[in-house]
């Protein structure tokens, strides 16, 4: 009796598991394809449009055999939500879409300044969409252009898109590296406005998009990366450039690697340093109402190429290195800060969020018009670039040196 | 005058009542000074050279040894003077000679005698000692357990030279009478383990047995056990180790497997190996045994309810290629999963059974056509074929065969489960098997208990 009872629990407490999913959740994967990339773009009579790159999984580069197809197709439709429009995709689409490997979404400019509000709550609340997904900006072209570039090899470009973005913040950092979750970030830390990247499209010709760009010995449309797109309160106000976007990131400590180039003599000269390492600590404090920022950047770098033959095979040769290396980047740190103080008037650097957490009760009273506070601030720039080694050469081999 | 129960013309009228027909029943007459007598015995228990050498020779010489055959003490005598090296006894119970002579015994009885004289005269063909078959090892002791029990007990013997070494008789099996013995060792081996052990090998309700195997069954408490609760090897350095290690073993007569008693979940992740190299290396391939087990386990369940349920879990670019295999297959990824699985076991199955002359064939028609072919003409994907592969070939890094059999038959429910309500069913079915494991009690001993010592009643 007791065993019969405890065979019934058994049965029931399976049946009560079973009953909390079912067989409604699965999708076959071979009738179902995954999306990714999107692209948002504002549509008629306030519509948003959007479009889907919706991956052929049998042409893209982890597979052989591919038939020489294009990797990814883009399906576009117009609603009231995204989410709307995504649904109803299969108007258009034969599969099933599986939205959770998405790499890359790209906003319009026209949509970003009206304000990036209307949508991040869709991404933000789905549980499909991953927070480091790469969200870039496009620039002066339609966003979902940037998904009709074909790249080589079976890459598909969303991918191919994230992985640009990803090795260019990696090796010369001129794009942060853009993902979702720093749209969350900055709005939950004040005196920080939000950076994102942003790309345009070179086109050579006025023809049609196709795969054929990318068996093309010289592709006619590639994606390129402008720099960065300044927001101001979840609104596009401005793009910077990327040598300003890395001297953004070389404040905010995000910045990888990069090498920097440097005038010599002033005569069409040059000399170029690989950062290797280097640390910026910031100050912020304020002074009778106005705020004072000093930055110290302490650098180490190698020199990579250099076009006059500096003797750095002795202490001078690199104190002389040292020393325009570090006034040139305290140049353009200045500039760039100018220009963000003057231009658009907004903190992407982030001091106003060193003062909320360092000076709390000095940053409260200005808080709501920290980005005000930040376009009159002083700033202070110190910048010691110190040079450890030359590469494999400490001359360069010229002609002239060998008849010397 | 007493009536003699030994009149050789009485007892053999018994035992021809008793064998019946059975061709190898031997009754030879004899007659020694001027008694009549009898030598019965089994042919197929003894050989003749050696029933001639031992038995019959020194009978032929018996008169020259001044043994007086009228005397009460005449048997008494012939089994010191001439059988001294043998092993003999006297019966004094004629209804018990059957059962003497088909242990292998030769009765010996002289007219007016009121006892008879049994001489131990077995002498079976046996298999030499071989290498092992089923459990080897690159480096360590080559030999393996024979069917022979003498032979077993006798390896085991010259292992472990301490008198305290026990070899206890048991008969089990009404209609076999099976020899079982229990091996260990006095005072190491612990009395409440012993005393349930012989509990239930006295208690045993089996007509026959002829492997460790049955033995095994009989002695689980619960059948339904998913995993094994006794260890066995046809090792005897593994077997020794076990004794020495305060355990049991269970020799039957013609296995080549020795039983241990208790067995733990950890025993079935050890090879003997492991202590006869260096430590770190032993220790890491026996954790690779643990990833192979739960590979084993789960692998197959895992693939489809990621593929079914879960694609945001894998990799993008290894989802794309999962996709693109997929592409074209007739069947959802469960069917294309259980159809190799099947295909799998159907094949090893043949290959364990199969005669060995067809070997070739089977490889063959497994490797070649189901493998290949089937990917070929896209029935199955390429990503399932590697995923039963890996599988199949995780199953066999245990050890001991039978724990990864008993493990396969719980895959295939974890699949049907995966199928159905996703990884949240793996997850389901892996609880189960652990609060299973958890549960599972060998003769008091708790079979997770070197990794968990936890028990409600013991540590109130």
């Amino acid at each position: 009796m007791r065993k019969l009872a405890r065979l019934i629990g058994a049965v029931l407490l399976l049946g009560a598991c079973l009953q909390m999913s079912g067989c409604w959740d699965m999708v076959e994967v071979s009738r179902a394809s995954l999306m990714t990339g999107l692209a948002l773009e504002p549509g008629h009579d306030g519509r948003i449009l959007v479009t889907l790159e919706v991956l052929n999984s049998a042409e893209t580069m982890s597979v052989k055999g591919g038939k020489g197809g294009s990797p990814s197709q883009l399906y576009s439709n117009e609603a009231d939500t995204i989410i709307e429009a995504m649904i109803r995709m299969n108007e258009h689409l034969d599969r099933m879409l599986i939205p959770s490997h998405i790499r890359v979404i790209i906003v319009d400019e026209r949509i970003a300044r009206e304000g990036l509000d209307r949508f991040m709550d869709f991404v933000q609340r789905s549980r499909y969409v991953r927070e480091d997904v790469t969200l870039l900006v496009s620039r002066g072209t339609k966003a979902s252009d940037m998904l009709r570039v074909a790249y080589p090899d079976g890459m598909y470009a969303g991918f191919g898109i994230q992985s640009q973005v990803f090795n260019y913040h990696n090796n010369w950092g001129g794009v942060p590296d853009s993902f979702m979750y720093e749209v969350a970030q900055s709005a939950f830390s004040p005196g920080k406005e939000l950076l994102l990247g942003a790309v345009t499209l070179d086109k050579k010709s006025d023809k049609e998009e196709s795969v054929e760009n990318s068996k093309m010995l010289d592709p006619q449309t590639l994606v390129r990366i402008t720099g960065s797109a300044a927001f101001r309160e979840n609104r596009l106000i401005g793009f910077l450039s990327k040598e300003d976007t890395r001297m953004v990131l070389l404040v905010t400590n995000q910045l990888k690697r990069t090498t920097i180039s440097f005038p010599l003599d002033g005569q069409g000269k040059y000399a170029a340093i690989r950062l290797i390492r280097y640390h910026t600590s910031k100050k912020v404090r304020m002074i009778e109402g106005r705020p004072l920022v000093s930055i110290n950047v302490e650098a180490a770098g190698l020199v990579a190429s250099m076009d006059d033959n500096l003797a750095i095979d002795k202490i001078h040769g690199y104190e002389e290195l040292d020393r325009l290396a570090s006034e040139h980047l305290k140049e353009c740190l200045t500039a760039t800060i100018e220009k963000m103080q003057k231009q658009y008037k907004v903190d992407v650097f982030g001091f106003g969020e060193h003062l909320y957490r360092h000076r709390y009760h000095e940053f409260m009273p200005v808080s709501k018009e920290w980005n005000e506070q930040f376009a009159k601030a002083k700033v202070v720039v110190q910048v010691s670039v110190k040079i450890e080694r030359s590469e494999l050469k400490s001359r360069n081999l010229s002609r002239n040196k060998v008849e010397n | 005058m007493a009536t003699y129960r030994f009149r050789h013309d009485r007892i053999e009228n018994e035992l021809r009542a008793h064998f019946g027909s059975s061709a190898d029943l031997s009754l030879i007459p004899i007659r020694l000074a001027d008694r009549d007598g009898l030598l019965c015995f089994l042919s197929t228990m003894t050989n003749s050279t050696f029933l001639m050498n031992n038995v019959v020779q020194p009978l032929l010489q018996a008169s020259n040894r001044e043994i007086i055959f009228d005397s009460a003490e005449a048997l008494d005598s012939l089994r010191l003077r001439l059988f001294g090296g043998l092993n003999t006894r006297l019966l004094e119970d004629p209804g018990h000679l059957p059962e003497w002579i088909t242990q292998g015994y030769a009765g010996l009885l002289l007219d007016g005698q009121d006892r008879m004289l049994l001489i131990h005269v077995q002498e079976l063909e046996k298999r030499s000692i071989a290498e092992p078959t089923a459990q080897n090892v690159i480096r360590g002791p080559k030999e393996a357990f024979t069917e022979s029990a003498d032979t077993n007990m006798s390896m085991i013997r010259r292992r472990i030279l301490n008198e305290n070494l026990r070899f206890e008789k048991h008969v089990i099996g009404s209609k076999s009478n099976t020899s079982v013995y229990l091996a260990y060792l006095e005072g190491e081996a612990d009395e409440r383990l012993l005393n349930p052990i012989r509990e239930k090998l006295r208690s045993a309700r089996l007509t026959g047995l002829f492997d460790s195997g049955g033995l095994e069954n009989e002695l689980q408490s619960n059948r339904f056990y998913l995993f094994p609760t006794a260890y066995n090897s046809e090792r005897p350095d593994s077997i020794c180790s076990c004794l020495l290690d305060k355990r049991i073993a269970l020799i039957v007569n013609g296995s080549p497997f020795v039983l241990i008693i208790p067995a733990q979940f950890t025993d079935f992740f050890k090879s003997p190996e492991d202590q006869y190299q260096w430590f770190v290396f032993g220790t890491f391939i026996r954790l690779l045994r643990y990833v192979a087990f739960l590979f084993s386990l789960t692998l197959p369940a895992f693939y489809v309810a990621v593929t079914c349920y879960h694609q945001e879990l894998v990799p993008t670019l290894l989802l794309t290629s999962i996709m693109a295999q997929r592409q074209g297959i007739p069947f959802p990824a469960v069917v294309e999963m259980f159809l190799m699985e099947i295909t799998f076991e159907l094949l090893r199955e043949a290959g364990t059974r199969m005669p060995r002359l067809v070997g070739q064939s089977i490889s063959i028609a497994g490797a070649l056509v189901l493998g290949e072919a089937a990917v070929q003409a896209g029935i199955v994907s390429n990503i399932t074929v590697i995923i039963v592969a890996l599988t199949a070939i995780s199953g066999y890094v245990s050890p001991v065969y039978t724990f990864g059999a008993n493990i396969r038959l719980f895959r295939f429910a974890l699949i049907v489960l995966s199928s159905i309500i996703g990884l949240y069913g793996v997850i389901l079915g892996c609880a189960y098997l652990l609060i299973h494991l958890t549960r599972i009690e060998t003769f008091g001993v708790p079979y997770l208990s070197p990794l968990s010592r936890f028990s409600g009643k013991r540590s109130a």
